[in-house]
């Protein structure tokens, strides 16, 4: 970052190389548009680079990065009300047979569907917990609130998609 | 421990993040406890429907390349092109002429508070001055010698009385 802060272009490039799948799967599961996903990613790196000078260091790059991106994701679902219009990535790599891929399919759906009705904050809780892998402290950072809010959301998350995804969960 | 301490934690249980002491408290409570052991099981399945769900797609081709080009680009508008600072010093007033303009003003202002301070200051060291001016004979200075000529007892001879002049026949 410091490199960054000084104008070096190909440590700007190194860090979007290393980060940008982070960034981009965080965007995409929250905003469910590849469009939205690269518009989100590159404004956050674009952010980074503009506030290099005034980085400071208290937590880790990749948390930072998932602050900001948290942050636009947040505006711009707030603008545009997002809602997933894109169908779910490719099923049928996982399964041989037509009949499981449209059961994977239909489970996938109504998953990705009880994941999108949750206020935007437990959602990001969600894709930032089970799918970034981060840990508490790093969510609350993220989401600028404290590590307690963070279990809070995530239990009220879990509690809504229990609820929601009842029958997939007896099964 | 309290099965709803203990619900509260199983989401860091189950990925091995709680501390030892924590976790051995944990582990003792769910040997004992039926009730979080389902609760336990329930939230691994929700979790397992969660992260079965398909990876995001790749990272769009090129973004890296294109995310440079636009900081590139940045970089370039940001920097001063040469030769137009000294055009810009020509066409608009310096930083330095305004200064100069903002100390003139500030003491041209300081010169008139100090007249007006010094002419108080003057004239509370010569009172005659202004009490000539309080004493100054009203009949003379408004022109009403024509009162001087009502009869004695009148209105106007009681209203020269009041105002504490003299008389102009000597009385």
């Amino acid at each position: 970052m410091l490199a960054v802060a000084s104008g070096d272009l190909s440590a700007f490039g190194q860090l979007v190389n290393r980060h940008q799948t982070s960034a981009w799967n965080a965007a995409y599961r929250f905003l469910g548009s590849a469009a939205d996903a690269e518009d989100v990613a590159q404004e956050a790196f674009l952010r980074i680079l503009d506030s290099a000078d005034r980085y400071q260091p208290t937590a880790s790059f990749r948390t930072y990065l998932y602050r900001i991106i948290t942050r636009l994701c947040f505006d711009l679902a707030r603008r545009k009300r997002v809602r997933r219009h894109e169908p779910l990535p490719d099923l049928a790599a996982n399964c041989p047979s037509p009949e499981g891929v449209s059961i994977l399919g239909q489970r996938a759906a109504a998953v990705q569907q009880a994941v999108d009705a949750l206020p935007a904050a437990q959602k990001m809780a969600v894709v930032l917990r089970y799918y970034e892998d981060l840990g508490y402290r790093e969510i609350a950072v993220a989401l600028k609130t404290t590590d307690k809010a963070v279990e809070r959301l995530l239990a009220r998350a879990r509690a809504d998609l229990e609820h929601r995804l009842g029958r997939l969960l007896e099964e | 421990m309290r099965c709803k301490t203990v619900r509260n934690e199983l989401d860091r249980f189950a990925r091995q993040e709680l501390a030892p002491r924590m976790r051995e408290q944990v582990e003792a409570h769910l040997i004992e406890c039926a009730g979080c052991r389902r609760h336990l099981a329930r939230q691994e399945r929700l979790v397992n429907l969660l992260t079965g769900l398909p990876q995001p797609p790749a990272v769009p081709e090129g973004f890296s390349d294109h995310l440079r080009a636009v900081a590139r680009e940045r970089q370039a508008a940001r920097r001063p092109v040469p030769g137009s600072l000294r055009r810009r010093r020509w066409l608009l007033p310096s930083t330095s002429v305004g200064k100069k303009a903002a100390q003139a003003a500030a003491l041209a202002g300081g010169l008139l508070i100090g007249l007006f301070m010094g002419q108080q200051t003057w004239r509370s060291a010569h009172p005659s001055l202004p009490q000539q001016t309080m004493h100054a004979d009203p009949v003379a200075v408004y022109q009403l010698d024509y009162l001087t000529d009502a009869p004695g007892g009148s209105l106007a001879q009681s209203f020269l009385s009041l105002t504490g002049t003299p008389s102009h026949d000597g009385t």
